[in-house]
């Protein structure tokens, strides 16, 4: 009920001439208007009506002012909202019988108006039209129709711009507006309910276009920041090839994000269309459109849903935001580390997603205390912060740090640490190269067992940085520059000065690819896909000592890219996620890349595809089965004794058989008969998995026979 | 061709008849599997008795032992007028 204090307070009606008849010429607005025009409120209806309970928009019921309807027709952007006014007195059957004016209402004494009917541009017009509607359209989206739609019995006439519709598809880009009328019906209380839910649409037909049919897989809300996958299941009647794609996501007119769409063409007339990225920053009903493109040139813009997006908040705790996630406290670098208070200068860059984007918060106090407990809301979530903070305290001087971590519930408590004036001295570092020039815009970073990073400086235009360290503490130091190797050394700084040369990174040097990184690749490898699916493909990267200039992945099978993706958008890497179908393919494999200091990383993997699910007749299903029923018990047979005991019998049978038979009395002879039969029931059925004395050597039986027979050979041939 | 020319070709085209019979009776009878693994819930070894497991695994050597058969008889037919 967050939104209720979002309450509406005026409702003006502004007749604009005798006639009734209002024509609209501007496009849709949120900006502030002026209003003048003073309201008639005759009645508590104008807040009943006007104060919505939810933040889908007003559920209040209809309301008679002055023999004017107010009439809700949309449903989706609850801060927008329009309100029809309607005639009760005639019959509606024509614009002139509408009455149409300003609605204007307020938010936190923030004035807005609104204009009924108003479309942003001018509306694509098809002749044929969809559509399985759904009312969380939320006023834009392709509306129908060629065919009658009823409501309750009645016709429902259509109006787009002042203009009755009919026999057409009205295609709405964001921030249009429609209005529903039910024809020849005129109680209130049947007018109030005049929504998208009511409308039944009587039979689907073809989209315009090409387009047979979509679904949208997504979430209906989200947190702001966080990052969301959007896949669109896209049917068509394979007239034309869908060469792109992007995906618009929309509030109030505005764009936000404009994203170029993975394709994966599952056939000629069924597309899939993802994009997965971070969502604004800012909280609100967002609407989403794809647009297609073609390979003849042409295009089309597909209207697919909406996602609402509920704010987050980082904050020092507070009654209304109390679950803390951060706290911040201080001591001294000192063998004691005495607790300490301390002035606090920092902002907070956060965000839940990949970092592309962030919300922030500054937060400072010129008094010391000795901690400070940051919160965060909601609690369910975890949470990327990068904190820069600037601490310092009557004994010591001012220290800076700077670091991104991931905060969740379970409250993390950072220490901060001080060194008090009179024990620490400043050192200068001054970065050059071997022929002894000074390099500038060096990055030194300081770090200590103890206190974690002392500090981070960029060096100025005479190579130096500055920082106030312990003369008895071991520092390390991690000094780097574009075009330079990284070059880390550790001090003790007694001296209050010190030279760090860094060498020529020459173009052959290649980095070590696997330091600091991990990463993570779903499914595992070490599953087996299914056939003729479509499955997601998760590559999640890691990096804690490279800054990552780019990484991705791709899909494929022996011959062909099946699907890729990548990302350069975080130096720490991130997670990037593709579908692909495996169709019949007997391998997937997944080359997965990371470029560090200009060098490019990267290594392949491999899915073995199970192609033998619609194998249920099969030798393979026998033994599967075999296994399976022994494992269960089968007539007190088990698999650590019974049964060995029985392949024994069985091979022991077999051999003496085989060697009675056919006179076989050589060693050789024997023991490659046994090998044989041991591997078969080992390695091929996999019966003797229990009897392997150690799992470091699988099918240990088959190894030992192996041996044995290898033995003899070389036994009878060296005779 | 003389007589002996002829049994064999008789015998090869016998085999591959026999042979083609066979194969296209495989797809009958992969579906009869499936069938008879259903419903005797073969794939359920927890919630059958040791009888019912037997039988399954019997249904299960069913297409395997046709197949045997069938390449036993085609090969042997043309072995055997070769050979002897």
């Amino acid at each position: 009920m967050k939104y209720s204090y979002l309450s509406l307070a005026i409702a003006l009606i502004f007749f604009m001439s005798s006639a009734k008849a209002l024509t609209i010429t501007d496009n849709f607005d949120t900006g502030t208007r002026n209003v003048n025009w003073v309201p008639v409120i005759n009645s508590s209806c104008d807040y009943l009506n006007l104060i919505y309970a939810n933040k889908l928009g007003w559920s209040g019921t209809s309301c008679i002012l002055n023999n004017i309807f107010l009439l809700r027709n949309d449903t989706y952007f609850y801060t927008n909202f329009n309100v029809t006014f309607k005639s009760n007195t005639t019959s509606l059957s024509g614009t002139s019988n509408r009455i149409s004016g300003w609605f204007v209402y307020t938010t936190n004494a923030s004035y807005f108006a609104h204009q009924p009917y108003n479309v942003s541009g001018t509306p694509n017009i098809y002749s044929t039209y969809p559509y399985t509607a759904t009312q969380n359209d939320g006023g834009w989206g392709n509306f129908m129709s060629n065919t009658t739609i009823t409501y309750n019995g009645s016709n429902v006439l259509v109006y787009q711009n002042n203009t009755l519709k009919t026999n057409i598809l009205i295609t709405f880009l964001p921030g249009s507006r429609f209005g529903l009328f039910v024809e020849g019906v005129g109680s209130s209380t049947t007018e109030q309910n005049v929504s998208y839910a009511n409308f039944s649409f009587l039979s689907q037909a073809t989209f315009p276009g090409i387009i047979t049919n979509y679904t949208l897989n997504s979430n209906l809300s989200a947190y702001v920041t966080s990052r969301q996958n959007f896949i669109l299941n896209l049917s068509t009647d394979g007239t034309k090839t869908l060469s792109s794609a992007t995906l618009s996501y929309w509030k109030n007119g505005t764009s936000y994000t404009n994203r170029t769409s993975t394709i994966t063409t599952v056939s000629s007339t069924n597309y899939l269309i993802s994009n997965a990225f971070d969502v604004p920053a800012s909280n609100g009903v967002y609407g989403l459109y794809f647009n297609l493109f073609y390979s003849d040139g042409s295009s089309f813009i597909l209207p697919v849903g909406y996602q609402e997006l509920y704010d987050i908040y980082f904050t020092i705790c507070n009654s209304t935001v109390s679950t803390p996630f951060l706290n911040i406290t201080f001591k001294n670098e000192t063998a004691s580390m005495e607790n300490v208070g301390a002035t606090l200068s920092s902002t907070f860059i956060y965000y839940l997603g990949n970092g592309e984007t962030s919300k922030s918060y500054s937060y400072s106090n010129p008094g010391e205390s000795p901690g400070y407990s940051f919160c965060f809301t909601p609690s369910t979530q975890s949470l990327n912060v990068n904190l820069t903070a600037s601490y310092s305290n009557s004994e010591s001087q001012q220290r800076d740090t700077s670091f991104t971590k991931l905060y969740s519930s379970t409250m993390t408590t950072e220490v901060f640490y001080l060194l008090p004036t009179l024990l620490g001295q400043y050192v200068v570092f001054q970065v050059t190269n071997i022929a002894d020039q000074v390099i500038s815009g060096a990055t030194v970073e300081i770090n200590s067992s103890l206190v974690g990073n002392v500090g981070t400086r960029i060096t100025d235009s005479a190579g130096t940085a500055t920082f106030f360290l312990n003369p008895l503490s071991t520092y390390y130091v991690r000094t780097s520059a574009p075009g330079y190797r990284t070059l880390l050394s550790t001090i003790v700084p007694a001296s209050t000065s010190y030279t760090i040369q860094l060498e020529t990174d020459s173009p052959t040097s290649v980095p070590d690819c696997a330091r600091g990184i991990t990463y993570t690749i779903l499914p595992s490898l070490a599953d087996e896909l299914n056939k003729n699916q479509y499955t997601q493909f998760n590559f999640t990267l890691v990096s804690t000592y490279w800054n990552i200039q780019s990484y991705g992945f791709s899909i494929g099978n022996k011959t062909a890219t099946l699907n890729s993706t990548n990302s350069s958008g975080s130096a720490t890497g991130g997670f990037l996620s593709v579908y692909a179908n495996t169709s019949t393919y007997k391998l997937i494999s997944i080359n997965y890349f990371w470029k560090v200091n200009n060098s490019d990383c990267n290594a392949t993997a491999y899915w073995i595809v199970d192609l033998t699910e619609d194998a249920d007749w099969s030798l393979t299903t026998l033994f599967s089965d075999l296994s399976a029923y022994l494992s269960s018990g089968l007539f007190g047979l088990d698999a650590d004794f019974g049964l060995p005991l029985l392949i024994f019998f069985t091979i022991f049978i077999f051999t003496g058989v085989m060697s009675y038979k056919f006179g076989l009395n050589s060693p050789v002879a024997i023991s490659l008969i046994l090998l044989a039969l041991v591997a078969f029931f080992d390695v091929g059925l996999g019966l003797l998995d229990n009897v392997t004395p150690t799992e470091a050597i699988p099918h240990f039986p088959t190894v030992l026979l192996s041996i044995t027979f290898i033995a003899l050979l070389f036994r009878e041939v060296s005779r | 061709m003389n007589s002996k020319g002829q049994t064999i070709m008789l015998s090869i085209l016998f085999a591959i008849f026999i042979f083609l019979v066979g194969i296209v009776f495989i797809n009958f009878l992969k579906s009869d599997v499936l069938t008879f693994r259903g419903a005797m819930s073969c794939a359920d070894p927890s919630g059958i008795s040791d009888g019912t497991k037997l039988t399954c695994l019997f249904g299960d050597a069913t297409l395997p032992y046709w197949i045997l058969l069938v390449i036993s008889l085609s090969g042997g037919m043309i072995l055997s007028r070769l050979l002897i």
